[in-house]
C-alpha cells in the first residue's frame, strides 16, 4: 500500500465503453495529477492525485466519438468519491480538507 | 429554438419559497417534522444541492436506465440461472430482495417527508427525484425476483417478509423505522442520506455486483449498479444540512447522529452483505472478502468524506475496526443453527476449501469460529442432526434486535442495564449507548425473545414461534443450501482416519 495514492477523489463507473471513455477523459483534462484506473470487475474506480478531478463533456465525447451530455454519467456511475459540483459541461469531484501523506487509513487496510 | 442551459435558469426554478401570511412558520414546518432547531431563519434558502439535475434530464436518464436493466433481464430469462448458478448464489437473491424491495418502497416515503416538511427549496426539489428513485428501487425488486416464483416458493418473501414478524424482518424494521421513518427531516437526511446511502448501500449495490457478475448473475448484477447510481445523486442530499449544523455551532450534534446512523447501519449490513460475501457466495467467484469490501467503502471512501467535512472518526473506531473482522462470522454460525426460521436456505460455507479461504482473510479464524464449526461438522457426520440445531434461544439486542454473538471464549458477553424496571440486553457497548442516549425511544419496543417470555406467542415452543414469524405460513423456512452436499469431504477424512 506504499505506492497509494494521496487523497483521490474521482467517479466510480459501471465497467464499459464510457467508462474507458471517461477513464480516458480524466487523463487528459487533469494534467499533471497522477490518475489511477483501477479496474475491479464489474466496476472501475477513477482516482486522481490531490483532492480534484475535473471531468469535461468534451474530451468525453472526442474519447467516445459520438456526442455526449454530462447527465448521461449517471447512467453509468454508482458512487464517487470526494464531493461534486455538476454544471453542464463540466463535472468536478474535489475535497476542500488537504490530505497529508500517511493521514489517511492506510493502518486498517495494511 | 435552442435551450437555456441548466445554470442559466435553475436557480430562479427551484426557488420556491413564499412567506406565510395566515400560518407561523412553525406552522407550516414544525420543528419535530421539520428539524434545523437554532439555525437563522435565512440560512435554508442558501442550501445548495450539491447534485442538480433537471426533470427533463430525469426523465432522459431514468428511462435509459430502466431500459437497460429490464433489456438485460429479458435477454437473460431464458439462461436459466435459477437451476444453473449455485444455490448459495440463489439464496442470496432470496435475502436481498426481502430485505430490501419493500424498505427501498418506504424510502419513497421517507423522500416525500422531505418535500413536504424540509425547511431547504432546493432540497424539497431534489427529493421529488429522490421520491421517484426510491418508488423505482421498490417496483424493480420485487419485479425481478417474480420470475422465480414459479420455480421456487422463498422468493415469496420477496414481498411478504417486511410484512411479517420474521426476526430478521423485526430487525430490518427497527433499524429502518429509527433511521428513515421517525425522524425529523433534516436529521433524517444525515441518519439515511448521508450515513446509510453514501456509506453502506455501496457495499451491498456496488461491492455484489462484481460477485454477481463473477457467478454469471449479469441481471442482478447490472440492476444493483443500476439501483446504486441514483442513490449516487440523491445520497448527496444530506451533505449541505451537515455544513450547516457545523457552521453553525452545532458539530457536536451532527457528529452524534452519524455515529448513531454508522453503527446501526454496520451491524445490519454483518447480516445482510456480511454473511454472503464471505460464505454465500461460491468460493471461485468471491471479489473480495467482506472485511476487505468494508476497508474500500467505509474505511477508507466514507471516512474521507467525514474528514472532508471536518467531522471524525466515530468515538468506538477501535471496537468497530475489530467488530469487522469478527461480528459477521458469529451471525453466520447463529443464522445457520437457527436456519428454520431464515426465509432463504443458509449456505454453511465451511468445506475444508472454504475454510482455507476464510483463515487467508481472517486470520485466527480456525481457531475460533472454526471451533464451534468443528462440533457442528462433527455432530452430522456422526448422523445426530437434531444437535446441530440450538435447543435454546438466543439473547438478542434491545437496539439492534440481532443475537448477540462475539468470538466464542473471548468476547461474547452480554451487556445489560435496567431502565425503569425492565433489563435490556445489548449486542456491544456501542448499542447500550445508543440506548441510553435515547431511551424514550427504545424502551418500548419489544424483541422476538421479549415477545416470546411474555408470552405474545403461543405455543410457547419451536413450532408457536415458526408460526409466528410465517415461516411455513407465508412462505417455507431455511433449509442447508446445498443439502449438506459440502459435509461429504468430512466424512470421507472421517473414514479415511477412522
Amino acid at each position: 500500500m506504499a505506492d497509494h495514492i494521496i487523497d483521490p477523489v474521482g467517479p466510480v463507473l459501471q465497467s464499459g465503453e464510457v467508462a474507458r471513455a471517461v477513464a480516458d477523459a480524466v487523463v487528459i483534462d487533469n494534467e499533471g495529477r497522477r490518475v489511477d484506473i483501477r479496474d475491479r470487475g464489474s466496476y472501475v474506480r477513477v482516482e486522481v492525485e490531490g483532492g480534484e478531478c475535473v471531468l469535461r463533456r468534451s474530451t468525453i465525447a472526442e474519447q467516445l466519438g459520438r456526442p455526449f451530455k454530462m447527465s448521461e454519467l449517471e447512467l453509468n456511475m454508482p458512487s464517487f468519491v470526494g464531493r461534486i459540483e455538476t454544471g453542464t459541461d463540466v463535472f468536478r469531484f474535489y475535497h476542500t480538507f488537504e490530505q497529508t501523506p500517511g493521514a489517511g487509513h492506510e493502518e486498517a487496510l495494511s | 429554438m435552442a435551450l437555456l442551459e441548466r445554470s442559466q435558469w435553475y436557480d430562479i426554478a427551484r426557488s420556491t419559497e413564499w412567506t406565510p401570511r395566515y400560518v407561523t412558520q412553525d406552522e407550516l414546518f414544525p420543528p419535530e417534522l421539520s428539524g434545523g432547531e437554532g439555525l437563522p431563519d435565512d440560512i435554508w434558502a442558501s442550501y445548495d444541492e450539491p447534485y442538480k439535475i433537471s426533470y427533463r434530464e430525469y426523465v432522459d436518464i431514468q428511462r435509459q436506465k430502466d431500459a437497460g436493466a429490464y433489456s438485460v433481464k429479458a435477454a437473460l430469462e431464458r439462461s436459466d440461472l435459477y437451476n444453473k448458478a449455485d444455490p448459495g448464489w440463489i439464496s442470496i437473491l432470496k435475502e436481498h430482495y426481502a430485505a430490501v424491495a419493500l424498505v427501498e418502497y418506504g424510502a419513497s416515503f421517507q423522500e416525500s417527508r422531505f418535500i413536504r416538511w424540509s425547511k431547504a427549496p432546493g432540497m424539497r426539489n431534489m427529493a421529488t427525484f429522490g421520491m421517484l428513485d426510491e418508488i423505482r428501487h421498490g417496483q424493480i425488486q420485487l419485479f425481478f425476483p417474480h420470475e422465480y416464483v414459479n420455480k421456487d416458493r422463498q422468493f415469496e418473501w420477496s414481498h411478504a417478509a417486511m410484512w411479517s414478524d420474521n426476526w430478521v424482518a423485526l430487525g430490518a424494521r427497527h433499524f429502518f423505522d429509527d433511521v428513515m421513518m421517525t425522524r425529523d427531516a433534516l436529521s433524517t437526511s444525515i441518519f439515511a442520506n448521508f450515513s446509510f446511502e453514501t456509506g453502506f448501500t455501496n457495499l451491498q449495490f456496488i461491492g455484489l455486483s462484481g460477485d454477481a457478475a463473477n457467478a454469471g448473475d449479469f441481471t442482478f448484477s447490472k440492476l444493483i449498479q443500476s439501483i446504486q447510481s441514483d442513490e449516487a445523486r440523491h445520497a448527496q442530499l444530506g451533505t449541505p444540512l451537515l455544513q450547516m449544523l457545523i457552521e453553525n455551532g452545532q458539530k457536536e450534534e451532527a457528529q452524534k447522529k452519524i455515529d448513531i446512523a454508522f453503527w446501526r447501519s454496520y451491524r445490519l449490513f454483518t447480516i445482510l452483505s456480511g454473511i454472503p460475501m464471505d460464505y454465500y457466495v461460491p468460493l471461485e467467484v468471491r471479489e473480495a472478502s467482506f472485511k476487505e469490501f468494508m476497508e474500500e467503502w467505509i474505511v477508507t471512501q466514507f471516512m474521507r468524506s467525514l474528514e472532508d467535512l471536518g467531522l471524525s472518526k466515530p468515538w468506538y473506531w477501535d471496537i468497530f475496526i475489530r467488530d469487522i473482522s469478527e461480528h459477521h462470522h458469529g451471525q453466520q454460525l447463529g443464522t445457520y443453527s437457527w436456519r428454520p426460521t431464515l426465509w432463504w436456505d443458509p449456505a454453511a460455507g465451511v468445506s475444508p476449501e472454504e475454510r482455507d479461504w476464510l483463515e487467508e482473510k481472517y486470520p485466527g479464524w480456525n481457531d475460533t469460529f472454526g471451533k464451534v464449526w468443528d462440533v457442528m461438522i462433527d455432530n452430522f457426520v456422526h448422523g445426530r442432526t437434531e444437535k446441530t440445531v440450538p435447543g435454546t434461544l438466543p439473547v438478542i439486542c434491545n437496539v439492534s434486535q440481532l443475537p448477540i454473538v462475539g468470538t466464542p471464549s473471548q468476547t461474547l458477553r452480554d451487556i445489560s442495564l435496567v431502565h425503569e424496571g425492565r433489563r435490556y440486553h445489548f449486542a456491544s457497548e456501542v448499542d447500550k449507548w445508543i440506548f441510553e442516549d435515547d431511551p424514550e425511544r427504545y424502551r418500548h419496543h419489544k424483541n422476538l425473545v421479549d415477545r416470546f417470555l411474555g408470552g405474545d406467542i403461543q405455543p410457547a415452543d419451536l413450532g408457536g414461534a415458526l408460526e409466528y414469524m410465517g415461516l411455513g405460513r407465508v412462505g417455507p423456512g431455511g433449509d442447508d443450501a446445498h443439502g449438506f452436499a459440502w459435509l461429504d469431504s468430512y466424512r470421507k477424512q472421517l473414514a479415511t482416519t477412522g
